[in-house]
């Protein structure tokens, strides 16, 4: 990210803390694409991608007139939508141990999905997101950020409230994982 | 300089400053095993930047709602002294035998439907059916789901189609957005009995899926689903029952069976019942409804 790209926002973000609405729209026209790309590309699923980026805006927009800009505010939003993703993430997984009935069947329900959509989609993507998946939590976050999100380590490091060392660390695990297990790929 | 000390991960990422990319530069040029490994890495990122994401949903519906659901989340204070306002304005009407007055009838029916609520409103005639009209368009998508579900019951075949075409219009991700998102904020489990209503009055599909989110969203909401299921399968008419067996068929949630077990012996839905309960324990004690009970752990 350009330092002139964190200046506009910053000056939006004062507009909006000095009360023009319309600024945070332009916020979110900007953002929402990356967003949205970013919480598809975590969750593998369009609706559920829609709903946390659309909620990640919402809580942005009751949280950003408290916002200081002690970090950039790219990296405080993708701090939100990754506190929301978890948030989500942990009530599914909550509900997914309440209840065996409905464990049992959304396997069924995701194993004709992925028959399904193995059909459609390309050998490689499935396989690409299987990978992604079983990436732990942490590595697939800071790597989906690095990677698709082009953010640098300080940022990732500001986004996940982590240090720069963690952010590293992580990524090189990551890729590791991902070259052994894609290496015939490569 | 080792291949152990080389900070490849860094380089690939620009995150070296000028020197240390030098020095990196230089161990590359001498070492092909390090260069190996950073081009498995470039490639890496080849394939999985391949990968495409999926398109980004339409913008402008996409500012509008997150304005919408903004706008609902914002300052619960307002809300509150509006509701306050309204029903103080309620007594005040009360007292003087004014007509009811329909926003606060309808919070209180999204809270529990009644059959005096919805006495209360039919008695209103006409003008209750524009106002309920006008109350799809309230800030409290609670209320807006009641009114959807009076107009259900009582407006006519045009008036409910236009409703039905509203929700639809929400469906359509071009469409205009008229109706607020149920399912996202815990307190939306007071939606349950009134969408349960909607589900069977209007057997929209939409309303289905609503109560699909409602039935994620947490375990209260869960509960309350079968609550109102259960009581409608209960139901004396035959079309309600029918739809609440519906209900249980496609929601992904524990009903109790008992509860279908009672449709057993009815001429019109006993077949039906039957097959559901085959289905889910995968016994068969035909139109037994002892067996089936005794089988099924009877009535908890």
């Amino acid at each position: 990210m350009s330092e002139g790209d964190a200046m506009v926002d910053a000056e939006l973000v004062l507009k909006f803390q000095g009360g023009e609405e319309s600024a945070y729209e332009t916020l979110v026209r900007k953002y929402m694409k990356d967003a949205y790309s970013f919480c598809l590309r975590l969750t593998h699923d369009a609706q559920e991608a829609e709903e946390l980026s659309q909620m990640g805006f919402v809580n942005a927009y009751r949280a950003l007139r408290g916002f200081r800009g002690e970090s950039s505010f790219k990296s405080w939003l993708y701090r939100i939508f990754i506190n929301q993703y978890r948030d989500r993430l942990r009530r599914t997984r909550r509900a997914e141990a309440r209840l065996a009935v409905v464990r049992e069947e959304s396997a069924r329900r995701q194993s004709s999905a992925a028959e399904e959509s193995s059909i459609h989609a390309s050998e490689l993507e499935e396989v690409v997101k299987n990978r992604m998946e079983r990436l732990p939590d942490r590595q697939r976050e800071v790597f989906t950020l690095h990677l698709y999100q082009g953010l640098d380590y300080n940022e990732i490091a500001a986004a996940l409230g982590c240090t720069y060392d963690d952010v590293k660390m992580n990524l090189s695990l990551a890729r590791k994982r991902l070259k052994e297990e894609l290496k015939g790929y490569l | 300089m080792s291949c152990a000390d080389v900070r490849l991960d860094e380089y690939l990422d620009g995150e070296l400053a000028e020197a240390d990319r030098a020095i990196v530069d230089g161990h590359l040029a001498s070492c092909a095993a390090c260069r190996a490994e950073l081009e498995q890495s470039r490639k890496l990122e080849r394939v999985l930047q391949s990968v495409p994401s999926g398109a980004a949903p339409d913008a402008d519906r996409f500012v509008q709602s997150v304005r919408a659901r903004s706008r609902r989340r914002l300052s619960p204070w307002p809300f509150a002294a509006a509701a306050a306002l309204l029903i103080g304005l309620a007594g005040v009407l009360l007292l003087q035998n004014r007509p009811v007055d329909i926003r606060s009838e309808l919070a209180s029916y999204a809270k529990k439907p009644t059959e005096e609520i919805e006495s209360r409103i039919r008695s209103t005639g006409h003008a209750g059916l524009g106002q309920l009209e006008k109350s799809l368009d309230d800030h409290d998508v609670k209320v807006q789901f009641a009114a959807a579900s009076l107009l259900f019951k009582m407006a006519d075949d045009a008036t409910r189609d236009r409703v039905l075409s509203r929700f639809q219009q929400k469906k359509e991700p071009n469409g205009t957005w008229t109706l607020s998102e149920p399912g996202t904020d815990d307190s939306d489990d007071e939606l349950v009995p009134v969408t349960v209503s909607l589900a069977v009055d209007g057997q929209d599909r939409w309303a289905m899926n609503v109560l699909q989110k409602l039935n994620r969203l947490n375990r209260q909401a869960q509960h309350k689903i079968v609550d109102s299921v259960v009581t409608l399968l209960h139901s004396t008419n035959v079309d309600i029952q029918r739809h609440a067996l519906e209900i249980v068929k496609k929601l992904e949630i524990e009903f109790p069976l008992p509860a279908v077990v009672d449709l057993l012996d009815s001429p019109e839905l006993g077949d039906e019942a039957l097959r559901f309960l085959r289905q889910e324990t995968k016994k068969d004690f035909g139109k037994d409804k002892e067996a089936w009970l005794k089988a099924i752990g009877g009535r908890n």
